[in-house]
């Protein structure tokens, strides 16, 4: 059992290994693709088309460009796994260390959304399978469909417009009141740093920021937490395990949150990292919109400057992130149900 | 009389229309009787323990009387129904391996059973006391490893064990009607033996009532002292077991019969009634059972029979008329 | 011979009674009905707006592109400038006076387009790629099935941002990161049906028939399997309208002067406080649009998986 278990994790690492290896492949070849000529790559990673050949041939030697293609594959995942992602032609500093900057600063917007959209999710998911063709189950329906048939910049526009204009509760836009000192920078995490500092202002003004994103973020992705909760709940409610507990004379009620829903949030695990990629996606609009600097922020201003490498290392980035939450999710699956079979 | 009904209709409600899946039922059960419901697929008789318990899929609904202990079962509010279901009707399904459930022990699932019991009838609901309950029941269905079975989860047993554990269920729970439906179809013949054997004990010891459904009219004939043949939602022949099995009035008990594989038997060839079942969409109009029957006749096609009572027994055909 | 002619007639009559099964189970539901018919108005007026678009720039005649519209969106008035809904001027009008209901109109056609032209394509590559990896098995099987793996690994819309961005964010790109992004789905469902059926006995047996295995694969997921595929590409419409209205609220695939619900949604934000109707009514337009294909999807999945009435 035991060893089984190991050789389970060591699969799933060695498929996430390769898919990680195939993606970094395409996204070489999309832009060797649009720039097959070493000049026309040194002129990318310039950052200007506007560039003086011999700084080019510079660019060329230190980049290897003029080196057989697939030996330039090799240095660039090499250059990949050493954390070397190149440097930002924008803003002439490692791309590494943009991201890390901005990185974290999302994943304090995609974390709290996610625990919001599992809780929102398995909420509405338990009240719609309990109240099955009920009008409850009618209106839960509705309200999941039509969030997830919003685009994202409708469902962040309205909270801005009715929560942050009109009501004038939360803050529209802004990490952080920008009038406030910002404190060490101990961690990448604003708000850790801010805890640490012991800066309390800013960390309110930092929560205050965040709700509305967050909001935002968990309107637009809860609505997946909702239907597989309500269909695994009703799958479960149709088995004879079902039936029989409340055959032995379990109140019906009781039966529906003891048995139907307990064994309905194991499979949710796997939602984790699905919620994972759809608030990151999300976040590139939520954070355009609020004027939340963080990793979707910095995705739309390389989008405006068509900064190529940018673009292309947060793709990767992002993609690591992903299939590594998959992985995680993929064991704990595998480690918390029993049943599920190890291949 | 412990249960008695009348007039039952059930009707399901599908994408296609609405369709009668038992119609116009009446059915005595006296206390200690095992009665058993014989019958193809989709003749209606899983319906018919779904009605018992007020178990039916939220498509299906039903009309009539379902008289238990003075109380009409299909009258009464949910919570008491919830009163009802367990100690005072339990029933059994056809699958072993989805009848526990898989994230819980055994153990857990048999003192959830034995709580319910001392609840209702305000017994001590001691952890300890009741642990010592389960395990001595499991003992006495020849679960020896009482112990290291309550520890494991129903997926570590086999079929034969999950199913004595839920029989065990209705040991701890001792209702007075226990519906057994096809509880042994899934599991091997040595250990359909026990299975069987386990009712009849269940039936003498502890004075349980005992409906048995299931399409083997063989078994029906080694457990059950009487006896309801149904097709296509209609009982076609009720009576007294062995005297049914000795001599089938209806065309269909005498096909279902006819069915068993018999070693005895010198031709050796075994017969089968032709044709399957109808559809509940396409029913034939007279007598449900005519478009198979070999001994029909003009009227069967036309006009549906009533029940009649024919000698000690009750048979819908007109050739008893 | 014979046999093979009224055989092929069966299987039209049985194609043609699905379709009416089907259409029969859409209209007895109100909800699937209403998305019905709210995709039926989308493609129709997408159909005509798009030809008189089409036939507008054919005859170089720029009347002809708004004939049917209340106002020509192109028609620059700042006297008019930023003015909030009224009886003429339906939506509003955005900083330019140009009347915002005319311009969605105008843009609908170009989401219509893309939406079947993704979903299409997306079906085409999926069914070539699935069935051969699923026919084929072992390594073809697991090369196709990785590489399907490491599409679905980023995110959609991530993954559409880099590649059309690459191609300098133009129309085009954002059509080609489109297609290339949506095929693995479909890919993983047609692998699955082929591997379903590949034992089955007929399967087998047209081995005898000569008949060549791969085009028989083609004929039978096509014409008996295709229902799962409907249900969801119904839905998938939807999906691919939402994430290209995302682009093009980024700036993405932007053909200007020519409107686009999600760009016209981006320029509203900024103005959000005072002129709310320039960014909310474009996107409640994408929401109804998705809404019809989200309900018509959802409904043809119920019927599929038999969940009807409950």
């Amino acid at each position: 059992m035991q060893s089984k278990t190991v050789l389970f994790i060591v699969r799933r690492g060695i498929n996430a290994l390769i898919t990680v290896v195939i993606l970094i492949v395409f996204l070489f070849s999309l832009i060797h693709i649009i720039a097959p000529s070493p000049a026309a790559m040194a002129r990318i990673y310039a950052g200007s088309p506007h560039v003086p050949p011999a700084e080019l041939l510079t660019i060329e030697k230190t980049y290897g460009l003029n080196k057989p293609i697939y030996e330039q594959m090799i240095i660039y995942m090499v250059a990949i796994f050493h954390g070397n992602l190149g440097v930002d032609p924008t803003y002439k500093v490692p791309e590494i260390s943009l991201i890390a900057k901005f990185l974290p600063r999302t994943l304090e917007l995609v974390i709290p959304a996610i625990i919001l959209s599992v809780a929102i999710g398995i909420f509405t998911g338990a009240l719609a399978a309990s109240k099955r063709r009920k009008p409850t189950d009618h209106v839960v329906k509705g309200v999941y469909l039509a969030t997830w048939a919003s685009p994202p910049f409708l469902v962040a526009a309205m909270l801005q417009l009715f929560i942050g204009y009109d009501l004038g509760l939360l803050p529209a836009v802004h990490m952080v009141n920008p009038l406030l000192n910002t404190p060490q920078n101990y961690t990448s995490f604003p708000i850790l740093n801010s805890i640490i500092a012991r800066d309390w202002p800013y960390f309110i003004s930092l929560i205050h920021h965040m709700i509305l994103p967050v909001i935002a973020l968990s309107l637009i992705s809860f609505g997946i937490v909702t239907r597989l909760t309500r269909s695994s709940m009703l799958d479960i409610m149709e088995t004879d395990y079902f039936r029989l507990s409340i055959m032995k004379g379990v109140p019906r009620k009781k039966a529906i949150y003891s048995v139907a829903l307990r064994n309905a949030s194991i499979p949710l695990i796997t939602l984790i990292a699905l919620l994972f990629a759809y608030s990151v996606a999300g976040a590139v609009i939520i954070e355009d919109i609020f004027d939340y600097h963080g990793m979707g922020w910095f995705i739309v201003h390389a989008i405006y400057t068509l900064d190529y490498i940018a673009i292309l290392d947060t793709t990767i980035i992002v993609g690591l992130s992903v299939i590594a939450a998959n992985l995680i999710a993929d064991i704990l699956y595998g480690v918390l149900d029993p049943r599920v079979r190890l291949e | 009389m412990l249960l008695t009904i009348r007039n039952l209709s059930v009707f399901y409600n599908t994408v296609v229309g609405k369709f009668k899946v038992i119609e116009d039922m009446n059915l005595d059960l006296e206390e200690g009787d095992i009665i058993s419901l014989v019958g193809e697929s989709a003749s209606g008789k899983s319906t018919l323990g779904q009605v018992l318990t007020r178990m039916l899929p939220g498509t299906g609904s039903a009309e009539g009387e379902v008289i238990f202990d003075g109380k009409d079962v299909l009258k009464i509010s949910e919570n008491r129904m919830t009163e009802i279901r367990g100690t005072s009707i339990f029933m059994i399904f056809q699958n072993p391996l989805n009848s526990l459930n898989p994230v819980k022990t055994v153990g857990f699932q048999l003192i959830e059973a034995a709580r319910i019991r001392r609840e209702r009838d305000h017994l001590s609901t001691d952890e300890a006391e009741m642990r010592k309950e389960a395990e001595e029941s499991l003992i006495s269905l020849r679960l020896p490893d009482a112990d290291s079975i309550m520890r494991r989860y129903p997926h570590e047993l086999s079929g034969g064990q999950v199913q004595r554990v839920v029989i065990c269920m209705a040991l701890l729970l001792k209702p007075k009607i226990l519906i057994a439906d096809e509880p042994t179809t899934a599991l091997d013949v040595t250990i359909q033996a026990q299975v069987i054997n386990l009712l009849r004990t269940l039936n003498k010891e502890m004075k349980m009532t005992i409906i048995f459904i299931t399409h083997d009219i063989g078994l029906a004939y080694v457990l059950s002292n009487n006896l309801v043949v149904l097709y296509s939602g209609r009982i076609m022949e009720s009576g007294n077991t062995e005297s049914i099995i000795k001599k089938p009035l209806h065309p269909y008990t005498s096909g279902l019969i006819g069915s068993i594989p018999n070693s005895s038997k010198t031709s050796g060839k075994l017969f089968s009634i032709k044709g399957s079942p109808p559809s509940y969409l396409s029913l034939p109009d007279g007598c449900k059972f005519s478009n198979r029957c070999q001994f029909v006749f003009e009227r069967c096609m036309q006009e549906e029979p009533k029940l009649l009572d024919v000698q000690d027994r009750k048979v819908k055909c007109w050739l008893y008329e | 011979m014979i046999e093979n002619v009224t055989h092929k007639q069966e299987e039209k009559k049985d194609t043609q009674g699905k379709l009416n099964f089907y259409l029969k189970m859409v209209y007895k539901d109100k909800t699937g009905f209403a998305g019905m018919i709210i995709v039926l108005i989308f493609f129709g007026w997408s159909f005509i707006q798009g030809m008189l678009e089409i036939f507008s720039g054919m005859f170089s005649d720029p009347h002809l592109g708004s004939i049917l519209l209340p106002h020509n969106p192109f028609n620059f008035n700042y006297h008019i400038s930023m003015q909030g809904p009224s009886s003429t001027y339906l939506l509003g009008t955005n900083a330019e006076g140009e009347d915002i209901l005319s311009r969605l109109l105008y843009a609908v056609p170009r989401d219509a387009f893309i939406a079947v032209l993704v979903v299409a394509s997306a079906i085409l590559i999926g069914a070539v790629l699935g069935i051969t990896a699923g026919y084929m098995g072992k390594m073809t099987d697991e090369i196709i099935m990785r590489v399907t793996d490491a599409f679905l690994a980023v995110p959609a819309l991530i993954l559409v941002i880099a590649i059309s961005v690459v191609l300098n964010a133009t129309y085009t790109g954002a059509i080609i990161g489109l297609m290339v992004v949506w095929w693995p789905i479909y890919t993983r469902f047609f692998r699955g049906q082929t591997l379903k059926i590949k034992n089955l006995d007929f399967v087998q047996a047209s081995k005898i028939n000569n008949v060549s295995k791969i085009r028989f694969f083609f004929r039978y997921l096509f014409l008996n399997d295709t229902d799962p595929i409907i249900a969801y590409a119904a839905l998938d419409f939807g999906n691919v309208i939402l994430t290209y209205s995302t682009l093009a609220f980024l700036g993405i695939g932007l053909t200007p002067p020519i409107p686009e619900l999600g760009s016209m949604a981006a320029d509203g934000v900024g103005a959000l406080p005072t002129a709310w109707w320039w960014a909310i009514f474009p996107g409640l337009a994408i929401l109804v649009i998705v809404i019809g294909f989200v309900l018509l999807g959802d409904r043809l999945q119920d019927i599929i998986s038999n969940r009807i009435n409950y």
